[in-house]
């Protein structure tokens, strides 16, 4: 099955889950957002995320930058899966996607994910709660190179719900991430 | 119809059983080919559920970009270096990173998606990851590299030129085969699931056709039994009886038109009511109730299934009438339990059977009461027949003129003939009563038929006719059988075979075979050659008055007693006649063999006295006590007394009898039976508790019957006569007795008495016969009577040498009689006296004086030959007209 880009059918089920508990955080979010308007403190290391598109609180120019520390602050999330690239059970831990579009208070629009080697896929909002997917920047509590698929990864918990294991999922689990840019809804 | 039908349910239960249990092996099959193929179809669905790998093309085509992006930006990095420019040594870092990372996921993706590592490709792939390896370590130990730094790794990134672009092809290779044996694969279970679904379609239609062939047979069965039903139910109502059903309370289901008619009550009315309150009386109804209640408990009814049954019912007006039921226990459609009740009305057909039933009676009462009429008429007639009787021996007391000798014979003639009537007459009513004597006594039949033949001696020789005797195999047979009866028969048969025989021969053959089973079959014929009997007549003459023809004298009574004593003995009498050439009777019984002991005979030889010896008992006149109601009859006894020398006196009854005992004894005393006052069993009773001596007591009595005997003996008296009383039953009786013998006289010859009458010939019998035979009969009579007394005389000589004495009476005595008949008196006489003398013994020398007796007899013939001659010329038309040949 080849998986289409642009246009990711997305299991109903999601669609409900999604608009039911995405309620709440959108509101903390961008009470959240507001919050970070006032005190967003400056990258001070190299930048590995950066986040730009339908945002409402960009630190540089029109996008939000992370570095490592930054994104260490964002709310994290771990848990242990094992993966179709990986051999074995690892622990993933990194900032929920979630957490971070909060942060820079992104708006209702799917995502779009652009990786280092310009591998660009639309994750729908669908796809994202709460908890998962996370940006894993630490496999098993130490962090990872380019050449192991870092140093970010967008990683959902495949081992704890079939639901996970579908070749959209797979699409959207994009390793070496560089960008994410919020789509206009 | 109704067993078509039967026959028919069994193979159809079959068929329906048949497509149930297809119905139920397809529902199985088809189940368990679901749950076999549910694991496989699972586990193919579980297939699609997710995804066991990630996308294995976009790995593969990316492995070549990343390798050609690494390239590049080697080749651009050279590129810069050689034009002494800077170059990006980061960006050709990242490349080579990205590569990196792409081929350690390809492999592992390739191996996770085939998992056949050793194929083609994957040996691709770890080489090209060694050769990585290797790049790696040239690159981790860059610092700041040079242009030649970057040619040499380029230089090795290019050697894997070849594998990658194998690789990517190879391994689409694999990728098209996968595709295609996947795709296989999806068409296996595409096909078992379309399988499984046209198997359960399949098996969807089995179970619609076997509904639909059970439905079309349902069908068809319904309609046959609707249309049973209604046959039935038109037998039901076609019916003459009625038809109820009923169930185990009695309510009634079922009430056909014929129960309308029949009581009375419409089907509107009777359906649903109870039946014991419509048909049954209120007396029965208890009883039905516990019927029906034993029936149900049990299983077992006195009515039910139990055939007919007549029962007492009543119909809607309180009527009652007798029914015939029929009750069957059945069940309905519904299993439960019913009962079929079929009635009829036959109060018609017991009324009927009643009236029958008394018609029947009434006749045998009309009959009875004709034979009673006939037997009490008889017996009254008796008693003034014995006074006639009576009267005309006391008559001949020898002073008589021949002209009187005549007409008392002629009294006395008609008076036996008369008394014969009256005894046949009698004998026939007895016979004919439901309850005959059965007196078994040992019977000599031999010795019978030979008294017969001898009492019939005179007879014959009236007639003219001969007889023999013959006895097959020989004469000591002995018998168990009523003798009254038998003697009768042969009495009869003889008597009528010499009637209708004139100067001819008699014959009687008796034959007897003794059977192992102690019984005797006897055959005795009595033949003759005289008259015969019409064919039209044969079918006749065993009825009662039937006689051949009006004039030929006779009772017409003889054979039908014959025929009813042969019958009442268990035999039958069979008769062959030719009209002209003579008649055969022929008497065919079984009898019982007597037993071999000697039973003394019930017979007795009375002793005789004889007026030439010297056995006169010298007595004072013994005295006898007559006791009778009848005045006549006292009177006429008393005469008859007085004749014998003794004293008589009169009882009117009983009590008067009794007192005289008190004070006399007598010599002998004669007791009537039926007396006013005290009959004469009581009067027996009385005499004999009474401590007088007296005499024996004998009954004289019309009735002749065992009971009477028994009776007659069990009170004590000794002997029975019967009325009427002849003078030589009274002389019997008073030897016997020993009271006296002034006379000796045997059976009842209508001879003169044979006082000191030395007349050779009594003229007035021949004179008699010639009127009667006329003269040439009388000749021939004569020569037979010659013949006869001759050849008697010889047997009994014979008889008397061999020691045989009473056989040589016996001769003797049927010599005399056939003399007596003829009238020649002296001769009737000496024969007489000479029988007597060889029964007591007394013979001179026991030699028979055969030559005086041919004088004497010679001496008859002649006078007899004048006096025919003489008498024939006055002879007279015959008056008795003899039976015409």
């Amino acid at each position: 099955m080849i998986v289409e880009r642009n246009h990711q059918r997305v299991p109903r089920r999601m669609q409900r889950r999604n608009f039911l508990m995405a309620a709440p955080f959108i509101i903390i979010g961008s009470q959240f957002a507001v919050a970070q308007d006032a005190v967003a403190p400056p990258v001070t290391g190299p930048v590995l995320l950066t986040v730009d598109g339908d945002i409402a609180t960009p630190s540089e120019g029109s996008a939000a930058v992370f570095d490592q520390q930054r994104l260490d602050q964002l709310p994290q999330n771990e848990f242990r899966t094992s993966t179709i690239w990986t051999e074995g059970v690892h622990r993933f831990s990194g900032p929920t996607l979630q957490g971070l579009l909060d942060d820079v208070g992104a708006g209702s629009g799917e995502i779009m994910a652009t990786a280092i080697n310009n591998y660009v896929v639309d994750i729908s909002r669908s796809l994202v709660e709460p908890t998962t997917p996370i940006i894993a920047t630490r496999i098993d509590g130490m962090l990872f190179s380019v050449r192991r698929k870092g140093p970010l990864w967008i990683v959902f918990p495949y081992d704890s719900d079939p639901l996970f294991r579908s070749e959209l999922v797979y699409a959207s689990s994009v390793w070496q991430l560089s960008k994410l840019t919020v789509l206009q809804p | 119809m109704l067993s078509q039908i039967k026959r028919k349910a069994g193979p159809e239960k079959l068929v329906g059983g048949l497509a149930i249990a297809t119905a139920t092996i397809l529902t199985i099959a088809g189940l368990a080919l679901v749950a076999f193929s549910y694991e496989g179809l699972k586990t193919s669905a579980e297939k699609f559920q997710f995804a066991a790998s990630d996308n294995v093309t976009w790995t593969i085509v990316q492995i070549e970009v990343d390798y050609q992006n690494l390239r590049l930006a080697l080749s651009h990095g050279l590129l810069s270096a050689e034009r002494g420019e800077p170059f990006d040594l980061n960006a050709i870092k990242q490349a080579f990173d990205i590569y990196y990372s792409r081929i350690d996921a390809g492999r592992f993706i390739y191996g996770a998606a085939f998992s056949a590592t050793l194929d083609g490709p994957g040996e691709i792939l770890n080489q090209l990851a060694v050769a990585k390896s290797d790049i790696a370590t040239d690159i981790d130990s860059w610092v700041s590299p040079s242009g030649n730094d970057l040619a040499a790794v380029l230089a090795r990134v290019d050697d894997s030129a070849e594998d990658v672009r194998n690789f990517t092809t190879q391994a689409l290779q694999v990728l098209v085969a996968d595709a295609s044996v996947e795709r296989e694969e999806h068409l296996a279970i595409l096909n078992r699931y379309t399988t499984l679904l046209i198997l359960v379609v399949g098996l969807l239609v089995g179970l619609l056709a076997v509904s639909w062939v059970l439905q079309r047979r349902l069908k068809s069965r319904a309609s046959e039994t609707l249309r049973i039903a209604d046959n039935l139910q038109r037998v039901i109502e076609t019916s003459q009886d009625a038809v109820v059903i009923a169930d185990t309370e009695g309510r009634i289901l079922e009430y056909s038109k014929s129960a309308e008619e029949i009581f009375g009550y419409t089907a509107a009315e009777a359906l649903g009511a109870k039946m014991e309150t419509l048909f049954i009386p209120d007396r029965f109804k208890e009883a039905h109730r516990k019927g029906m209640q034993r029936y149900l408990e049990t299983g077992h009814g006195k009515v039910v299934n139990s055939g007919r049954h007549v029962m007492q019912g009543c119909d809607k007006d309180g009527r009652e009438f007798s029914t015939e039921v029929t009750i069957a226990a059945s069940k309905d459609a519904y299993n439960k339990q019913i009962f079929i009740g079929i009635m009829r009305d036959i109060s018609d057909l017991i009324a009927n059977e009643v009236k029958l039933q008394k018609a029947l009676e009434t006749a045998k009462c009309e009959l009875s009461a004709k034979q009673r009429f006939l037997a009490v008429m008889s017996h009254e007639m008796r008693t003034p027949l014995q006074g006639v009787l009576a009267t005309f021996d006391l008559l001949d007391d020898g002073s008589v003129t021949d002209e009187q000798i005549a007409l008392i014979d002629l009294g006395k003639r008609s008076g036996m003939k008369a008394l014969d009537q009256v005894n046949n007459t009698l004998e026939l009513a007895r016979l004919n009563e439901d309850m005959p004597v059965r007196k078994t006594e040992i019977i000599n039949p031999a010795a019978s038929l030979r008294n017969l033949v001898a009492l019939l001696d005179p007879l014959l020789l009236q007639q003219g006719n001969t007889i023999d005797l013959v006895f097959y195999p020989d004469e000591n047979i002995e018998i168990l059988g009523n003798k009254r009866m038998f003697d009768a028969i042969f009495e009869n048969l003889l008597a009528n075979a010499n009637k209708f025989t004139r100067a001819g021969h008699l014959g009687v053959a008796m034959e007897a075979n003794v059977r192992d089973d102690n019984q005797t079959d006897l055959t005795i014929r009595v033949q003759d050659n005289g008259v015969g009997i019409a064919k039209e007549d044969l079918d006749h003459i065993f009825e009662d008055f039937a006689s051949g023809h009006a004039d030929s004298g006779g009772t017409g009574l003889g054979l039908p007693i014959v025929k009813n004593a042969t019958e009442k003995m268990g035999g039958e009498i069979t008769v062959d006649s030719t009209v002209g050439v003579g008649s055969v009777f022929t008497f065919k019984c079984r009898f019982a063999t007597a037993p071999l002991q000697d039973l003394p005979a019930l017979q007795i030889e009375p002793p005789r006295g004889g007026p030439q010896t010297d056995l006169i008992i010298d007595k004072p006149k013994p005295r006898v006590l007559v006791v009778d109601d009848n005045e006549i009859n006292c009177t006429l006894l008393g005469l008859m007394i007085q004749r014998l020398e003794c004293d008589y006196e009169c009882a009117e009854d009983g009590l008067l009898a009794v007192e005289k005992c008190r004070h006399q004894s007598y010599d002998l005393i004669l007791m009537d039976l039926n007396m006013p006052k005290m009959n004469g069993l009581d009067a027996t009773s009385a005499i004999l508790d009474l401590n007088i001596e007296q005499g024996p007591i004998v009954c004289i009595t019309a009735q002749n019957d065992a009971e009477t005997l028994a009776a007659v003996l069990q009170v004590g008296m000794t002997d029975l006569l019967t009325k009427p009383i002849r003078l030589e039953m009274l002389v019997e009786l008073l030897e016997n007795e020993a009271i006296s013998a002034p006379f000796e006289k045997r059976g009842q010859l209508p001879s003169g008495t044979a006082t000191a009458d030395h007349n050779v010939l009594d003229s007035n019998t021949i004179k008699n016969m010639v009127a009667e035979m006329g003269q040439d009969y009388i000749e021939s009579v004569l020569n037979q009577f010659t013949l006869s007394l001759t050849n008697a005389l010889v047997q009994a000589s014979d008889h008397l040498k061999s020691g045989q004495n009473s056989d040589a009476a016996d001769v003797l005595h049927s010599a005399a009689g056939s003399a007596g008949m003829l009238g020649g008196i002296t001769l009737h006489q000496t024969l007489i006296g000479l029988e007597d003398a060889v029964r007591r013994g007394l013979l001179k020398k026991n030699h028979i004086p055969i030559q005086d007796c041919h004088k004497l007899l010679e001496e008859f013939l002649v006078e007899a030959q004048s006096a025919v001659v003489a008498h024939s010329n006055h002879s007279v038309n015959n008056t008795f007209q003899t039976a015409e040949a």
